[in-house]
């Protein structure tokens, strides 16, 4: 099981916290990815992308689940993408083996978003700031809209989800008139 | 259904909480609903690129603490190569050097002025006092922090008190736990106001653990403008920072 601490910290922004686990985890992590069979670079490549699925797995709520202790799985994390980049050097058929897929994803046709995540790129810094604040909370960082009620101080979940459907809206209108320049 | 259905449908499988019927019932309607369908198209796609955004700014500030992190290990082993060619004594030369310098560090500083907060939630008394209340404090009273850390987030959890974060945060400290203690003592949510410079001080002394005197100094000059805690040992503290 993972510490809450640990959880929370890799839930936020926080600086501090990020340059602290780099701080304690980098030597020891990089060292064995090199036995493992990678080289330096490629070690240290693992070793940031390692952090992030703790990252995606924090803020998708699904660290808490993990049953094994942090380090055993943090480095079976960084195990398995080291496996996925010697196959993906032999040029062979790349398996995710870490389940890390998106929960939004096994739901839709696996289409072409490429041009419509560019135009999104773009447009979303239109947007005004409590848009791109409340939408960054719920997508980005997993929040409920309970949360973002409480931590926001919104009157009630109505007003969010009115708020959040009216941003949307707006940004797809940004994207669609984009397009039609 | 009705559209307001629909979108709480949409919400639950995008903030994670959709269950398998209701999974069921959605994968029918992006069938049958061309609106449902393109909604959670453009919602999934606004969701990758936030990550892909969030990842971008992320790998950047990894490569930055990479350049620091190397540039650190190569602050602390200058000679390390060199050594090598010239054997063991010089390596013992720039182990010597290393020690002196890091003598003279901000860890030395933190050595100097730390001492574990001062239990002042739950005075330990004979008797009446809740079990795990005891257990938890004349653990943390006798130095065993290893062991009182499970029972302070115990009654943490127990009791909700955000002011515990400090003993645990403190004890940590004591376990050179670095990023646990600063996590614990930059609490997100309000302290009570007895507590509120007794965290400062902590925090700064874990900046200090973490060779960070910047982030140190900007918390002791806070607590010297406006603390009513240890206002003198920060003030002595600021002092000597490198």
């Amino acid at each position: 099981m993972i510490d809450t601490q640990i959880i929370l910290g890799f839930q936020s922004d926080n600086d501090i916290f990020y340059k602290s686990f780099y701080r304690e985890h980098r030597e020891d992590f990089v060292r064995y990815l090199i036995k493992v069979g990678l080289n330096k670079e490629q070690a240290i490549e693992v070793f940031h992308e390692s952090i992030l699925v703790l990252r995606k797995k924090a803020k998708s709520k699904t660290l808490e689940n993990v049953s094994v202790s942090f380090k055993t799985y943090f480095y079976a994390i960084g195990k398995y993408k080291a496996y996925d980049l010697f196959k993906a050097q032999r040029k062979e058929i790349l398996i995710i083996q870490e389940d890390i897929k998106d929960v939004a994803y096994p739901l839709i046709e696996d289409e072409d978003q490429t041009e419509l995540i560019q135009a999104i790129k773009v447009k979303f810094k239109e947007l005004g700031n409590s848009c791109r604040k409340l939408l960054t909370s719920f997508y980005l960082e997993g929040l409920s809209i309970k949360e973002i009620t409480q931590r926001e101080h919104y009157e009630n979940e109505n007003t969010v989800r009115a708020q959040k459907s009216r941003c949307l809206k707006q940004l797809k209108t940004l994207v669609l008139n984009g397009k039609e320049r | 259904m009705e559209k307001k259905d629909k979108e709480k449908l949409i919400e639950k499988f995008f903030d994670g909480t959709i269950s398998s019927e209701e999974e069921q019932e959605l994968k029918k309607l992006i069938k049958e609903d061309a609106s449902v369908k393109e909604a959670i198209q453009f919602q999934a796609a606004l969701k990758k690129t936030m990550h892909e955004e969030d990842d971008m700014a992320w790998r950047k500030k990894f490569t930055e603490y990479e350049k620091e992190f190397s540039t650190v290990k190569r602050k602390e082993f200058p000679l390390i190569k060199y050594a090598a060619i010239v054997g063991f004594l010089v390596g013992l030369l720039i182990s010597i050097l290393w020690v002196i310098y890091r003598d003279n560090s901000t860890m030395k500083l933190y050595q100097a002025f730390y001492t574990p907060a001062e239990n002042i939630s739950y005075p330990l008394t004979r008797g009446d006092q809740d079990e795990l209340v005891n257990l938890a404090f004349s653990t943390y009273e006798e130095g065993d922090y290893e062991g009182a850390i499970p029972y302070l987030k115990q009654l943490q959890a127990e009791t909700g008190s955000i002011d515990l974060s400090l003993y645990i945060g403190s004890a940590h400290l004591a376990l050179n736990q670095t990023s646990e203690a600063i996590y614990n003592l930059n609490p997100q949510a309000e302290v009570s106001y007895d507590f509120k410079y007794r965290f400062q001080w902590y925090l700064a002394l874990a900046y200090l653990q973490a060779d960070n005197a910047s982030e140190a100094r900007k918390v002791l000059e806070n607590i010297v403008e406006n603390g009513d805690y240890k206002v003198s040992a920060a003030e002595s503290l600021l002092a000597k920072l490198p």
